[in-house]
């Protein structure tokens, strides 16, 4: 998919449009819908790649028993809050037309870290509902994605 | 807004398994953190996020079967205010009271109860029965919403080992999730999701996992690839990145000035991560 700013501002102000009609673009227009999510999601993977240190930092922290697991899982919330904030206001800057991020381009390597956010906030959410994910095995699968964060920032 | 939500945090980490006679649990600060290095404080049991919830034996419960329950299965106890989704041409729901009460802390925010921001961005809504009686009532009237979507064949964590077959309840204009247990109609989580979460969910009926990233939730996985060494020497033997210590930085591209020229927003920095 090649990121189109121009169109990704007319699908949201056409999502805007329906919203205050109390309308969808789902219901109303499918595909139009999908075409928007992948601009949405171009932007939020490039989000979420600005954020990479922070998050890796914060995978460190619990590795090395800087901080235990339930704060850890507080922390992955928040990281997943402040992305989902920091979209809308992008979008907002989109919808105005801001000079701040004319000919913006979501960095190709963004990509890479598909999907990450979604399966570490499950972790957490697992670790907080189940009696058999301890946190041995809540330790390990971490671990393990910690790994495979960093092989995938090293793939070329 | 407030700030600076200081949790109380009373699992110091593990390996601390040896009791500090200087250290009472009741007193966390009585004694200069120096005893600590002799006699390390010692949690009894870990807590994890959750485990304060109180839940009462129903009388038609008895004492042994009780005491035999997982937290989870405690959660899902019948309780006096829990209630019932029942709307035309759908499967009846129920929304629990326990997991209700269990879910509000993280995730009243989205269904606008009050909540506070903490120093790492999330929210906090205060875990009482009030808060959990109105996200209750919130998503029982989800289905009156404006633009919502029945996902009766959907998937709660599809293609991991603890995928379950799912209904879910979604709020096309807020992105905001109800899931509930198909087997049981039972509500179990909700939240607001990301734009690839949506796009996921409205494409395949599935929601979260599945992407592979953890061992926790990969199907089949086999043995070696969840072996558990020494963490330090796995990270470096494959490629190392930066050193395991305090003072560490992760080692690639730091933060570009995206977030502060752009959204203008500062990027966090390790104090805060350590005291949110």
């Amino acid at each position: 998919m090649t990121y189109n700013q121009k169109r990704h501002i007319e699908l949201l102000k056409r999502s805007q449009d329906l919203k205050n009609q109390k309308k969808n673009l789902f219901i109303e227009n499918q595909e139009e819908d999908f075409e928007l999510s992948e601009y949405n999601i171009a932007v939020e993977e490039h989000i979420f790649w600005q954020d990479r240190d922070q998050v890796a930092l914060l995978m460190e922290d619990f590795l090395n028993k800087k901080i235990d697991g339930e704060l850890f899982c507080d922390q992955v919330y928040g990281l997943r809050r402040k992305l989902i904030n920091t979209c809308e206001k992008f979008k907002l800057e989109l919808i105005s037309s801001s000079e701040k991020i004319k000919d913006f381009q979501p960095d190709g390597r963004s990509k890479k870290l598909s999907g990450f956010l979604t399966d570490l906030y499950c972790e957490c959410e697992y670790f907080a509902e189940a009696e058999d994910y301890q946190n041995e095995k809540f330790y390990d699968s971490i671990k393990n994605g910690f790994l495979n964060f960093q092989k995938a920032l090293n793939k070329e | 807004m407030g700030e600076g939500f200081v949790p109380n945090n009373p699992n110091p980490g593990w390996g601390l398994d040896r009791p500090n006679p200087f250290q009472p649990p009741t007193a966390e600060h009585r004694y200069p953190p120096a005893y600590d290095l002799f006699f390390p404080r010692r949690t009894p049991s870990c807590p994890r996020p959750g485990s304060t919830l109180q839940i009462n034996r129903p009388t038609t419960t008895p004492y042994e079967e009780f005491v035999g329950l997982t937290k989870e299965e405690r959660r899902a106890l019948p309780h006096s205010n829990d209630m019932k989704i029942i709307h035309e041409g759908r499967p009846d729901l129920e929304v629990g009271f326990y997991q209700s009460k269990f879910k509000v802390g993280d995730h009243g925010a989205v269904h606008d109860l009050y909540y506070t921001v903490k120093a790492n961005g999330g929210t906090k809504t205060e875990k009482t029965d009030d808060n959990a009686l109105k996200m209750m009532r919130s998503i029982v009237d989800m289905p009156n919403r404006d633009n919502v979507r029945w996902f009766e064949d959907g998937t709660y964590q599809g293609g991991t080992d603890r995928g379950f077959e799912a209904i879910h309840i979604y709020d096309l204009d807020k992105k905001v999730i109800a899931v509930f247990k198909k087997s049981t109609g039972k509500f179990v989580t909700t939240c607001e999701l990301t734009a690839k979460e949506d796009a996921e969910l409205k494409a395949t009926g599935n929601f979260g996992g599945g992407k592979g990233w953890f061992s926790g939730q990969v199907k089949n996985l086999p043995p070696q690839q969840t072996a558990v060494n020494k963490f330090e020497s796995d990270v470096t033997g494959i490629t190392p990145i930066s050193p395991m210590d305090e003072n560490s930085s992760p080692g690639f591209t730091p933060t570009s000035s995206f977030e502060s020229d752009v959204m203008g927003i500062t990027p966090i920095d390790n104090s805060q991560l350590d005291n949110p």
